[in-house]
């Protein structure tokens, strides 16, 4: 039932950029939906109504520094605040957001935002003073900010050297850190109002500059937000309000889609999309966003040491057939090391399903005979006990004798966490709300004593110097270089075995127009409108 | 009845007790730690340490245990770990809805067995009878999650007369949004209460003082509703009493279909995030429920039968 997703970086914020002019970016790939009917920009815009929204997780708070990572919390968040810059739909790139424009010294070390004139909810000017509070606050290690240390890992200071001018100095050059400031965990707060009430009284009465802000919130229940009337952007949001319920079964919320009691659900099952997709007045959105899905190996292991066996392992699992039976055709199959960000590249092939390449590899390896593998899967979850069988009957077949192990999902991160696995698939989806390579690649790629290539124990020191390379580096073209190398490198060692970059499937009724998931997973609400 | 009553009073209170100590116990065993789980997998080592010497989980079980039963004896839950609130401010919202839900179907299942029971008894084993009976059966069989979606299927997206999920605000709104997990529960509930009142009714009307009662010349109706039916209701009052403790763990499956926001739903959650205060308390609540509803039987059955209240006058 409930799963949380847990963000594996940074996260963000709201949309609203179609009206900002000169957008920072370049790449506006349109968002591939296949739903009928609810496109962007279908008709005039019209003013007003309550948008009803299921969604399958709940916010645990509204502070943007005391989040756990959950995407119940971040991405009701993002409704309520904005950041320097932030994400717009179907592009990769950060756009204008309380920044109305930034440089970036030769040199990459010194950010100088200008910041453009807005209002929090209660009336209050955005100051430099609350830009400049709320960016110290992210980047301190004294406040541990989910993620701030691999977001913020470069930042040495700031200042304000005019009233609406907003300078960070870095201590080394980091290509990823404008994409981290456009997560929610860097979401600009008033600086008067947190020290007036405290940061308790603060993660249930937020005070933001997004388009709304929060009405009234029932644990459990829902989360109402209301038009923030001071909104930047002006003309929006549309909606007067959205009322954002918590159901977290999978078939009530396909059942409120489906009878009107909701007009967007989240998270819709692989299994219904095709039944619910069937229906006149419901259309189910299938959303690029920044997700992978992976087995992961323990090259501890000694068998899964040797990249010979890694290599067979990739071979034989039939990752479209995958994609078909488990994902419903949703998905798309994986070619990376690391999730489908900016500078992917499509050129780099996934492991094809070679069966008697893999057994050529198998035969070549140190293990020759075979070996027995445990694979940890999440208890109750249908799409990995799925993916876990198939991968189970194809891995037989090199002589790699699986155990699928499910595992209660808080018991399974903890033991991945402690090496305590062979293969395993240790929570139920991760995404990334950074939309660039840098955060996913430190963390996965690059050895480091507590993160241990998220616990895999993989080491490339050719890669890992790559990764450095290119986070350091200040020109763009380079950058473009250098990760598609990454990406080629890493996928030839086979670190994991790579599955499917999975969607977001979204049910959308046909009275709302211009419902948008951006590629970090949240949606641009400010710009939704009910017909 | 006094002396009967302490006594039952003090017998719950040890079974209380138990059902503190399996609570506290259970969550225990489970593997998963609660700290590393709330602080998320990139939480620093330090932080981790830090948190449970916050919530205690550094101490020996004993004083944990201790310090659990002190607070809940002063009304103070704990803290929640993954919702970073307090226990007493979760659960307090969510005890009405439970409540609303388990006494609505009850009710409904009163109002259908009654009747049914008593048409049952009276038409026995002829076609009315026969009927009653088989599609109790089949209601009682059927899983509360598969009867819920058939009844969502029919009554919501075909006829459209009732919402699918929901609780809503105004008490019309609560009856029209709980009538159909309400009724689901009842669906099963009924049967049993069918099936007992039946049989009993049967006996009732084999007896003596029934006779008697028919031979005083009294109306038919009033014979089976002064004298049969307020004999056969005892073994049926039980049946409820006994099926109460069950409904409410029935609860926990119908609020997570019905989007219901009770206790049942949050245990669900709270188990899965490994929430353990929350689970605690909650576990600690529904044992209480279960033990007030048995006592309140007892209670009832002394109302009822005047034997019951006599023996334990004496």
């Amino acid at each position: 039932m409930r799963k949380t997703r847990h963000c594996l970086g940074f996260v963000v914020v709201v949309a609203t950029g179609l009206l900002v002019a000169g957008c920072g970016g370049s790449s506006s790939t349109s968002s591939s939906s296949t739903g009928a009917g609810t496109g962007a920009s279908a008709g005039t815009p019209h003013r007003g109504g309550n948008l009803t929204f299921a969604r399958a997780y709940e916010p645990i708070t509204f502070d943007p520094l005391k989040t756990q990572g959950d995407n119940g919390s971040l991405w009701d968040m993002v409704q309520v605040y904005d950041q320097l810059v932030e994400y717009g739909p179907g592009s990769l790139d950060v756009q204008p957001g309380l920044a109305s424009s930034w440089t970036i010294s030769p040199d990459g070390l010194r950010y100088t935002f200008k910041l453009r004139s807005a209002r929090f909810s209660d009336g209050t000017p955005v100051t430099a003073q609350d830009v400049k509070f709320s960016i110290d606050r992210f980047a301190s290690p004294k406040t541990d900010a989910a993620y701030a240390e691999f977001l913020a890992a470069a930042y040495k200071s700031s200042s304000t050297p005019s009233a609406d001018t907003f300078v960070i100095e870095l201590k080394q050059p980091d290509a990823g850190f404008l994409a981290a400031l456009a997560v929610p965990v860097a979401s600009i707060t008033p600086k008067a109002v947190v020290e007036r009430v405290g940061d308790n009284a603060f993660s249930s009465h937020p005070v933001g500059s997004g388009p709304f802000m929060l009405s009234s919130w029932v644990r459990g229940q829902y989360v109402k937000l209301v038009r923030n009337p001071y909104y930047w952007k002006s003309g929006l949001p549309y909606l007067n309000s959205v009322t954002i319920n918590y159901v977290p079964n999978d078939n009530t919320r396909v059942l409120q889609a489906t009878s009107g009691q909701a007009d967007v659900a989240e998270a819709i099952p692989y299994t219904q999309v095709a039944q619910l997709a069937a229906q006149q007045s419901v259309s189910v959105q299938n959303a690029p966003i920044v997700a992978y899905d992976a087995i992961w190996l323990n090259h501890s292991y000694a068998p899964l040491a040797d990249a010979n066996v890694r290599r067979a392992l990739n071979y034989a699992l039939d990752k479209s057939a995958i994609n078909q039976s488990v994902y419903a055709g949703k998905a798309v199959v994986n070619n990376s090391t690391l999730a489908k960000t900016k500078y992917w590249s499509s050129s780099v092939p996934a492991y094809a399903f070679d069966l008697t390449k893999a057994k050529q590899l198998i035969a070549a390896s140190k293990f020759p005979q075979g070996f027995s593998l445990s694979l940890k899967v999440p208890a109750g979850d249908s799409v990995y006990g799925s993916l876990a069988v198939i991968a189970k009957e194809e891995w037989g077949q090199i002589g790699v004798k699986v155990t699928i192990q499910p595992v209660e999902t808080s018991a399974l991160f903890t033991a991945y966490s402690a090496g305590n696995y062979q293969a395993a698939i240790p929570q139920p989806a991760t995404t990334s709300d950074v939309l660039v390579p840098d955060e996913l690649a430190l963390a996965w790629l690059v050895f480091t004593p507590g993160y241990q290539s998220y616990f895999t124990q993989y080491k490339d020191p050719a890669v890992a110097a790559l990764v450095l390379k290119a986070n350091r580096s200040t020109s763009d073209a380079e950058r473009a270089k250098l990760w598609p190398e990454i990406q080629e490198k890493s996928m030839a060692d086979a670190p994991w075995v790579p599955v499917v970059f999975p969607p977001a499937l979204t049910a959308v009724r046909s009275n709302v127009a211009n419902f948008q998931t951006l590629q970090s997973g949240w949606w641009s609400l400010g710009e939704t409108w009910l017909k | 009845m006094s002396a009967s009553l302490n006594r039952r009073l003090l017998q719950s209170l040890l079974v209380l007790v138990g059902v503190s100590v399996v609570a506290f116990a259970l969550i225990h065993l489970v593997p998963g730690d609660p700290a590393r789980i709330a602080l998320g997998p990139r939480a620093p080592l330090q932080a981790v340490a830090a948190a449970r010497h916050t919530l205690g989980l550094d101490k020996p079980l004993i004083t944990q245990y201790l310090n659990f039963v002190t607070g809940a004896v002063h009304g103070n839950l704990g803290y929640s770990i993954e919702q970073r609130a307090s226990v007493g401010g979760l659960v307090g919202p969510r005890i009405l809805p439970s409540i609303f839900l388990i006494v609505y179907a009850t009710i409904i299942a009163v109002l259908l067995a009654v009747p049914l029971g008593i048409i049952s008894a009276l038409k026995r084993d002829r076609l009315p009878d026969h009927v009653i009976r088989v599609v109790a059966m089949v209601t009682f069989a059927m899983p509360a999650f598969w009867l819920a979606l058939v009844l969502v299927e029919l009554l919501s997206l075909r006829a459209h007369l009732l919402p699918v999920s929901g609780y809503g605000g105004s008490f019309a709104e609560k009856l029209k949004d709980l009538l159909l997990p309400a009724l689901t529960i009842a669906l099963y509930l009924a049967p049993m209460l069918i099936r007992t009142l039946r049989s009993s009714v049967i006996d009732v009307l084999d007896s003596d003082f029934v006779e008697a009662a028919r031979a005083r010349g009294l109306s038919e109706p009033r014979v089976i509703l002064k004298h049969v039916l307020r004999n056969a209701s005892i073994a049926t009052v039980t049946v409820l009493a006994v099926n109460l403790g069950f409904l409410i763990s029935g609860t926990v499956v119908i609020e997570v279909v019905f989007n219901i926001p009770g206790l049942g739903s949050l245990i669900v959650s709270s188990v899965q995030s490994r929430d353990f205060p929350v689970v605690q308390a909650l576990t600690l609540i529904f044992g209480a429920i279960v033990i007030a509803v048995n006592l309140l039987a007892d209670v009832a059955y002394a109302v009822i039968d005047p034997r019951v209240r006599e023996a334990s006058a004496r």
